[in-house]
């Protein structure tokens, strides 16, 4: 406790601890990668995408109609316009349309 | 106390024998810890200028909506590099200098333990800074991504600044992995006989547990701006879909440092503002032990709440439940240390200096700051809050009012011991109240605003949060002046003043004001008795 009996190799002894904790930490890091994997494979929580395509609805929804709105700017003062031709289109869901800006 | 005061006399006569150096290798070679604090506290204070300047940018850039001031881009660069200034630059410096300066003082230590690797944290520092600066002057400008650096925006999409701001970002962590060992070994060693571990002052142990999450952390920090680094440069995958890695992993990555990090940023707040309270009411801290325990299990939770910052990820149930009540729970200890403030202000001799005054305001704000973070907590809320402006509030009533205050308080407090004078106290006043009305006008409506769904990160807003985000400018730029005010008492108070006792404040008890003021440059090299 005394400061007075606390010399150098006491210290070292001290800083080595520290300095593999840091080092180990360190690793920790790097560790976390796999770990994360190990993680989500065994709890099967989130994890990465499958890699395969998610499969589309061919559907048309045609009782149901949604309104689609097309907005665009441009920035700052460029001397451009870019706008939507058409500002609205009702569409049923499942439907396919091509817009032109 | 009479024979430090013996031993603090003898010092002074041979001053010229071991006594400070003359000229600028005086500060480039020093290893004394009140010399290295001196640095660290005014390059921290210049850092501080330097990302308020970012900010004030940023203000006016918000200041009406459309896009009037610069371009998207550099707003961006002024976001990124506005945070990491002052959480790496200001922040964490001044608290460093603050340590160096009252670690050794308090529990009655000659020194800092490692005076020499104290010189080398301190003088790499600027250098880290000068790299970061030096790349927002580069073709294609400097980081972009935000201060936290999410992959892809820094892998993928960012510049070619990317190596600078890595390499800056390890020397940062090197340096306070340096410091913080340093601050351990001091604490464990060097503390004088009789100095037990349960009569440390706050201020001590609350640094000793942020050493700890500083080691413990800042290396995880320091890995992740490497994979960073070789994902953009050599060709790794770890958070590349398309290699089999995952961009949600560099966010488990960086906010597993992420969250221990604002702990190392308020934990010595909480130990300064611990200090002052009980020296400005006449009594001794309420609950001196539940604060320790307070703090260090403040500490181990802040390792288990990390992915709050990631409700929004696609978390499951689970996780999403876990890290939600993890989360609440620290407000427990936090309200321990609040409670513990009130009550020893609670029935005592009460006196309003400005230390204290900056201290009430830490408490008041603070406490707002950790209630709009309970309301983060909340996982089905956070869905609303986040990246919105409420998050900008937040993050800065703990940061701003909170560590900036908490930082405020305690240069008021230690002044006349630094400098041997008292500052000005009507100027200090001003600044206080300045300070204390402008920062709440800037940071107060952002909560309404990021409520009403503006988001963060946005040089251009839709025209319904224009009157805001003009009063908002208005009291950024108001607050950004306020400081100027601080620079002018210290640059007074280093000058001149009243001559300061050695215990400067009434009612202040602990070792530091035992020695005489300004603090001799070696102080307790035969250590003192502790009652
Ligand atoms: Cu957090």
């Amino acid at each position: 406790m005394s400061a007075q009996q606390n010399t150098k190799p006491d210290h070292v002894k001290l800083i080595k601890k520290l300095v593999f904790t840091v080092v180990f930490m360190f690793g920790f890091g790097f560790a976390l990668v796999p770990l994360y994997d190990v993680f989500c494979d065994i709890t099967g929580l989130n994890g990465k995408t499958s890699n395969s395509a998610a499969s589309q609805s061919q559907v048309v929804d045609v009782d149901r109609l949604v309104t689609v709105e097309f907005i665009a700017h441009t920035q700052g003062r460029l001397p451009w316009t870019f706008e939507p031709e058409i500002k609205r289109i009702k569409v049923h869901p499942g439907e396919h349309h091509e817009v032109n800006f | 106390m009479s024979s430090i005061e013996n031993s603090a006399t003898d010092h002074h006569d041979d001053h010229e024998h071991h006594g400070a150096p003359k000229g600028i290798m005086r500060w480039i070679l020093t290893t004394n810890h009140k010399d290295i604090g001196s640095l660290y506290l005014l390059f921290s204070l210049l850092m501080f200028f330097i990302g308020g300047a970012m900010a004030m940018v940023i203000r006016a850039e918000l200041f009406q909506p459309g896009l009037q001031i610069v371009e998207p881009n550099f707003f961006n660069q002024m976001t990124t590099v506005h945070g990491l200034i002052m959480v790496f630059g200001a922040v964490m410096p001044a608290f460093v200098g603050l340590a160096n300066w009252m670690v050794p003082m308090m529990i009655g230590a000659p020194d800092m333990a490692l005076p020499r690797m104290n010189n080398w944290s301190f003088w790499i520092l600027p250098f880290a800074f000068l790299i970061l600066l030096m790349s927002l002057f580069m073709e294609g400008g400097g980081p972009a991504f935000g201060w936290t650096f999410y992959a892809p925006l820094s892998t993928t999409y960012s510049g070619d600044s990317t190596a600078f701001f890595v390499f800056s970002v390890h020397i940062m962590g090197i340096s306070s992995i340096m410091g913080a060992i340093n601050v351990i070994v001091t604490i464990f060693n060097l503390r004088a006989p009789g100095m037990t571990f349960m009569k440390m002052p706050l201020f001590v142990w609350t640094w000793l547990i942020t050493a700890f999450l500083l080691i413990a952390v800042m290396p995880v920090l320091a890995g992740a701006v490497t994979m960073v680094l070789t994902d953009k440069y050599f060709a790794t995958s770890f958070f590349s879909a398309a290699g089999g890695g995952d961009p949600v992993l560099f966010q488990h990555i960086f906010w597993f440092f992420g969250h221990p990090e604002v702990y190392i940023m308020i934990l010595p707040a909480f130990g300064i503002i611990s200090q002052i309270v009980p020296t400005f009411s006449r009594k001794p801290l309420f609950g001196y032990s539940s604060m320790v325990y307070a703090t260090a299990s403040i500490a181990i939770l802040s390792f288990m709440v990390w992915a709050h910052h990631m409700f929004t990820t696609g978390m499951p149930l689970a996780g999403e439940l876990f890290f939600m009540y993890f989360t609440m729970l620290i407000s427990v200890p936090t309200g321990v240390k609040v409670f513990n403030w009130v009550a020893t202000m609670w029935r005592g001799a009460l006196t309003f200096e400005v230390p204290m005054m900056f201290s009430i305001a830490f408490i008041v704000l603070f406490t707002i700051g950790g209630l709009s973070g309970l309301m983060l907590a909340i996982t089905p809320a956070d869905f609303q809050y986040h990246d919105t402006y409420f998050v900008v509030a937040h993050f800065h009533y703990v940061l701003v009012t909170g560590a900036i205050f908490s930082i405020m308080a305690g240069a008021y407090y230690w002044l006349p011991k630094w400098t041997g004078h008292m500052f000005d106290e009507g100027l200090a006043k001003l600044h206080f109240w300045l300070s204390l009305v402008s920062v709440n006008v800037l940071f107060f409506p952002m909560h309404f605003v990021g409520l009403a769904g503006m988001p963060r990160r946005i040089p251009d807003y839709a025209t319904q949060f224009a009157d805001f985000n003009a009063i908002i400018s208005i009291g950024g730029f108001a607050f950004g002046l306020s400081q100027l005010l601080f620079v002018a008492v210290v640059y007074k108070c280093i000058k001149g003043g009243e001559k300061a006792t050695d215990q400067v404040w009434e009612g202040a008890e602990g070792l530091e004001w035992e020695v005489p003021s300004p603090a001799p440059y070696h102080t307790f090299e035969t250590p003192p008795t502790i009652k």
